[in-house]
């Protein structure tokens, strides 16, 4: 029965295999489009390579060509995305078409590739090569998916800021899906050349990548066997098309773009989410918490100084944020960083956190020091992690696949043990998920674990972000604002949660307005105006002070709120 | 050499009055609108079928294809984009369903005006030339010179000055701002694409006029260069366009005058690569590249 | 239980690897149906069973242009040989959309799910070159109608073509424009992004040199392009006594129109792409002097000619080009395979292909080597008060 239908079998397994090398960028939220560029590299430098003869007698000489195509890809990719990673969004996806364009003309011009008269190689790969392929990029596109390098590619799609507070190394993840995109369309390239057997520049132009995004997208970048959906889908409707007796040549164009306006309108995350709707709830892992966090490095005594500022100060233009700030934060103290809204308190923080460099003066934190930007990953691995004043939790992801990236500095990579299914991987992911559930259970989640972050309540989102920071087991964790919107009651619950992490030998950073809550909470209180720090000190003795009165608190009259 | 230059000079002309409306739409509203070919196509088509089956002159038959090319924006950012407004990945969901819509524009056009270019009437436009210094032009290349400054610079005014423009500068800036002073977001936003479709229909047409015809390619040949126009021009800045569009079609007669013909492709991406790797805010881009 | 389980996965696995690494010998089976054997020979040969012949043309997409005008030609001529009786076709057209894939999966269809008896296309050289492999293993005698790059035939003694390559009709318009313009210099502009007319470039250097005619200026420009401005200044810089170009139809009117408006008055030569009634329409005045090589012309006075012209005129309210008549003569070539042994399977044909020897066609009297290539007599042409007229010799 599918004798005769060979071709369209390989087409789609073909089709998947482009589909991939979008796949895993997308995963990612890069939106590369050099992978023509990669392909014909691919296919034009394993035509150099390729054996003209089976090897050993029966073995398909594509063999040979497929790590070539993969290497030569990923190399490109690479050398492409120095200069071109800094860019983000569309700005990334202009400069990698025009990559590809100048690769095609590039090889049009050059005279070992015969130029738009093209190369002629015998045509060897078969329906069961092309989908063993396929299969095995599957594979390695599933493995990848529940490891911490799949939820590091997915919190960088997320959000890219707060991925890097979480620990998350993202110009090194979005570099290695980069060149992962590359080496699968160096794959593809091969493939292409020993299935039709011939290629020239104009086979990679700009159309085929749009076939390849198109395919990618239509079947959906969020769930590993996307593309293989989205390339059958889409093999599908000239087919279909033709069933039906529908001649017109339009309707297949048509048809195509009216399903691909559907999909992303309705279903963005294509449809292999429509497959994959059923998600099972995930099982709490109970262990203990002391087990859990065992065998990692005790905390810092209490008292001893864990980061230190001098004259930091941060200017955008000629407004100066934050200036000549002199701070010293002492482990195991509850610090309150109060002030008027625009006086600097969330810059502050996020040069602490090493989200910001500062422009002026120095300081170190956790023994890194505050200077290059982009290094907000390299405080969260010494033991900084925070919460938001506007909450940036990963919509996409349920609350424990949240918190789970929170644990990204203490989990160990598992992907290539995953590969083999070897147990100490699963022993390691187990550990990890331990972790998540106990924050999860510790800011009272855990029932609601499989939510999205839009389907849980603010206060529950609030607290949610608190788990996630608090799930790679800081030394400093740096909460901004996070009773905003709490009413006392989860304010007083939040009060709780706060003095209990500092018995547990965390330091916290704590910039609040409730006053109320920061008197009875902290054990150390700054103010800061306008940029400076007009008080620090114990905390009644900062309320009464009249600099402090003056700038913010105001004297309470009887009845008044303890708000501000 | 002259003559050279003013290759450039018009061929420049067409890339920029595509891409002002490509630039408008991205500088407002931060949409990469890749259905702006296929409506650039499909405002050569309407005025070639306007010429030949309505008999409308050309100074009907423009106003007529812009008005088109507006109800094909209109239609374009209800269905693509509005739709989007607000979700995470409005912009990457954005690219695609623009590229959806362009595609089932090309069907359409495919559907009613079949697989052949299609042609003006002939003697449709006096087809008049002059030789001034030396140089070589026609009377469509100076209409499409002359046509496009205009458009331009109306558009320049319109933006700077006018009550609409005020309101689409402030939706750029900060669109929460704007909703919350009384702009009328929406209506800046389909305003928007509206006089950004028109600009592109109009845009087709006047190629295809210089072309004597028109053929279903006609948008892809030149949306990648459009790329490398509004990249080099800075993002949103329509002065910027103007000056990269003539600025290419300069640098590109002037590699096949001096070097080879066979590398006049590469120009425009090469130019574009460059750009982006050494100076994202193009040559009149305002604010810096917005991360994320 | 598990083990076993594992066990047996693990040999599902190694033995569809083992299938999928290895290659081997695959010989095309014989195929030969009696049902397909008629009596008589020539003109009163009569089979029964129904003569199925596949079609893979680009209807949609970028080579759109040429499809439609092939499928014309084709259910013209199979509609009047239905008429002669004796033989009944039945032809299945399939649209390639220009795409390679595509033409890969309707060539399998009309070879191994239609098994047709011979294959006629696909639209372009660059399609035929990965599909016309597959017919040969599969041994399905295929005509190429206008897939004119160099090599094709040799693909295999399956593969013909009635489709004169554009180095023929170069090679003859040349000479013949050199005798009636005395060329000496002159100015070549190609499309390098095509194929076909980057390989037509090549043979027109080799026939110029031959010539002994000096290329004063050579530019090349990109399938996409609309503007060749830049490029026909330098050509009208230099003086030049012809500007001979190679381009797809879709380029033909902007850059013959171009090139009158930058000034050049030097005659233009052209190859097959511009052997077409749309660019006479498209250019009107500008068209006059266009000298045009190719494999057909509407004003030769070939067996049949006329009456084709008449008819498609007649049927498809529009005049046949190029495309259209060499897709009509595939389909008389091929009826003549037929009838030769009245047997319709594909080896007798293929055999029979190999034998045409001066068979009279609107191309005029055509032959094909048993290595698929045909000869013909080349057209020249000039465009005389908006018609073409042959250029005498």
């Amino acid at each position: 029965m599918l004798a005769g239908y060979d071709t369209l079998i390989t087409a789609i397994a073909l089709g998947a295999i482009l589909a991939y090398s979008f796949h895993i960028v997308l995963m990612a939220g890069q939106l590369s489009l050099a992978q023509a560029g990669f392909a014909a590299l691919g296919a034009y430098v394993s035509t150099l390579v390729v054996p003209v003869e089976p090897l050993f007698g029966s073995l398909s000489p594509v063999l040979v060509g497929l790590p070539v195509g993969a290497t030569v890809g990923a190399a490109a990719a690479f050398l492409l995305g120095l200069p071109v990673l800094r860019l983000r969004g569309v700005f990334l996806a202009i400069a990698t078409i025009a990559f590809g364009e100048m690769v095609r003309v590039f090889l049009n011009n050059v005279e070992w590739t015969n130029g738009p008269l093209g190369l002629r190689v015998e045509k060897w790969v078969t329906v069961d090569f092309a989908w063993i392929v396929v299969a095995v990029l599957a594979y390695l596109v599933w493995r990848l998916g529940p490891s911490r390098t799949g939820r590091a590619f997915a919190a960088v799609r997320e959000d890219e800021l707060a991925a890097g507070s979480m620990g998350v190394d993202v110009v090194r993840t979005r570099m290695t899906s980069f060149v992962a995109s590359g080496a699968i369309a160096g794959v593809y390239g091969v493939m292409f050349a020993y299935f039709f057997g011939r290629i020239t520049p104009a086979s990679f132009d700009f159309s085929l990548m749009l076939d390849g995004l198109v395919t990618a997208v239509v079947g959906g970048y969020l769930v590993f066997f996307g593309p293989v959906i989205g390339s059958g889908f889409l093999t599908a409707v000239p087919e279909i098309q033709k069933a039906l007796g529908l001649e017109a040549g339009w309707i297949h164009p048509l048809v195509t773009g009216l399903l691909l306006l559907a999909v992303i309108v309705f279903l963005p995350g294509g449809l292999s989410t429509l497959l994959a709707r059923v998600h099972r709830r995930p099982r709490p892992v109970g262990a203990d918490e002391e087990d859990a966090f065992a065998g990692l490095p005790p905390l810092p005594a209490p008292g001893m100084t864990i980061a230190r500022l001098r004259g930091v100060e941060k200017r955008y233009g000629a407004v100066r944020a934050v200036q000549g700030v002199d701070l010293e934060i002492r482990s195991g103290e509850i610090l309150g960083v109060i002030g008027p809204n625009g006086a600097g308190k969330t810059t502050l923080v996020n040069m602490i956190s090493g989200l910001v460099p500062p422009t002026g003066g120095e300081g170190d934190v956790l023994g890194v020091g505050l200077g290059r930007p982009g290094l907000a990953h390299r405080f969260a691995g010494a033991g900084v992690s925070r919460t938001f004043q506007h909450s940036k939790l990963f919509h996409r992801l349920n609350a424990l696949d949240n918190v789970l990236v929170g644990a990204h500095p203490i989990a160990r990579p598992t992907y290539l043990r995953r590969l083999f299914w070897l147990p100490s991987a699963r022993r390691d992911e187990r550990r990890t998920l331990a972790l998540a559930w106990a924050q999860l259970r510790r800011v009272g989640l855990a029932d609601r674990a499989h939510l999205r972050p839009g389907a849980l309540s603010y206060g529950d989102q609030r607290r949610l972000e608190i788990a996630r920071a608090l799930a790679g087991r800081p030394t400093l964790l740096i909460l901004d604002e996070p009773a905003a919107g709490m009413n006392h009651v989860e304010a007083a619950e939040l009060a709780a949660l706060i003095r209990s992490l500092a018995e547990d030998g965390i330091t916290v950073l704590l910039i609040e307005h409730n006053v109320r809550m920061v008197l009875e909470t902290c054990t150390r209180l700054a103010v800061m105006n306008f940029g400076e720090l007009i008080a620090t000190g114990e905390p009644r003795a900062v309320a009464a002070d009249p600099k402090v009165v003056e700038a913010y608190l105001g004297a309470p009259e009887p009845g008044e709120s303890e708000h501000v | 050499m002259v003559q050279q230059l003013a290759n450039g000079v018009f061929a420049g002309s067409i890339y920029a009055l595509f891409a002002i409306g490509f630039t408008l739409v991205f500088g407002i509203l931060r949409h990469l609108n890749l259905a702006h070919a296929a409506i650039f196509t499909a405002g050569a088509f309407a005025g070639i079928e306007l010429a030949v089956r309505a008999d409308l002159p050309a100074w009907a038959m423009f106003p007529a294809v812009a008005a088109i090319g507006a109800a094909a924006g209109l239609v374009l950012e209800r269905t693509a984009f509005r739709p989007l407004a607000g979700r995470d990945d409005e912009h990457f969901a954005g690219l695609i369903s623009s590229i959806a819509f362009g595609g089932v524009l090309i069907a359409v056009l495919q559907a009613r005006y079949g697989t052949e270019p299609r042609s003006f009437p002939l003697e449709y436009f006096p087809n008049r030339l002059y030789e001034v210094a030396g140089v070589r032009v026609t009377l469509t290349q100076i209409l499409t010179l002359a046509l496009a400054l205009v458009l331009m610079l109306g558009l320049a005014w319109l933006v700077s000055s006018s009550p609409m423009g005020r309101a689409m500068r402030a939706v750029a800036e900060n669109p929460t701002a704007a909703r919350v002073l009384g702009v009328n977001v929406g209506l800046v936003t389909a305003g928007t694409y509206a006089l950004s479709s028109g600009l592109g229909a109009v845009a087709g047409a006047l190629l295809a006029l210089n072309l004597g015809q028109a053929d279903r390619g006609l948008g892809a040949s030149i949306e990648l260069i459009g790329f490398a126009v509004i990249v080099l021009g800075g993002l949103g800045s329509l002065w910027g366009a103007m000056a990269a569009g003539l600025v290419l079609g300069l640098a590109e007669a002037l590699t096949v005058h001096w070097f080879d013909s066979a590398w006049k492709g590469m120009v425009a991406f090469a130019v574009l690569f460059a750009v982006l790797v050494l100076r994202p805010r193009g040559l009149f881009g305002g604010a810096a590249v917005r991360e994320v | 239980m598990r083990f076993n389980r594992t066990t047996g996965a693990l040999a599902a696995a190694a033995a569809l690897l083992t299938t999928a690494a290895c290659v081997s010998e695959e010989s095309a089976a014989d195929q030969t149906d009696s049902a397909l054997v008629g009596t008589g020979t020539g003109a009163e040969c009569s089979i029964d069973e129904t003569v199925k012949i596949g079609a893979v043309l680009s209807l949609t997409e970028g080579a759109a242009f040429a499809g439609e005008y092939q499928r014309q030609g084709l259910e013209l001529a199979y509609e009047e040989l239905n008429a002669l009786g004796g033989v009944e076709y039945e032809l299945i057209v399939e649209d390639d959309m220009t795409d390679l894939e595509t033409s890969v999966a309707a060539f399998e269809k009309l070879i191994d799910r239609d098994g047709v008896t011979a294959l006629i296309g696909p639209t372009l050289s660059n399609q035929a070159f990965t599909t016309y492999p597959d017919a040969q293993s599969a041994g399905v005698p295929t005509v190429g109608i206008s897939t004119t790059a160099e090599g094709i035939p040799e693909i295999g003694d399956y593969i013909f073509r009635v489709s004169l390559p554009e180095e023929i009709a170069l090679a003859a318009s040349i000479p013949a424009a050199k005798e009636a313009l005395d060329l000496e210099r002159v100015a070549v502009l190609y499309d390098s992004a095509d194929e076909f007319t980057a390989s037509a470039f090549s043979t027109i250097s080799d026939v110029l040199a031959d010539e002994g005619i000096e290329i004063a200026v050579e530019e090349s420009f990109q399938t996409s392009d609309t503007d060749f401005s830049a490029q026909l200044s330098k050509v009208q810089e230099t003086e030049v006594d012809a500007v001979i170009l190679s381009a797809l139809p879709a380029a033909t009117v902007p850059l013959v129109k171009q090139a009158r408006d930058l000034g050049i008055e030097a005659p233009i030569v052209g190859g097959n792409a511009f052997n077409s009634p749309v660019l006479v329409g498209g250019l009107g005045d500008a068209a006059e002097g266009l000298i045009v090589g190719g494999a057909w012309s509407s004003a030769a006075d070939t067996p049949g000619n006329a009456e084709f012209i008449e008819a498609f005129t007649a049927r498809y309210d529009r005049a046949p080009d190029q495309f259209a008549a060499q897709a009509y003569t595939a389909a008389y070539v091929i009826d003549n395979a037929v009838r030769a042994d009245c047997d319709a399977n594909r080896d007798a044909v293929k055999d029979n292909l190999g034998q045409v020897l001066e068979f009279d066609s609107v191309l005029g009297p055509l032959s094909l080597s048993e290595s698929g290539e045909i000869t013909q007599e080349p057209f020249t042409q000039i465009v005389e008060d908006g018609e073409f007229t042959l250029l005498a010799n």
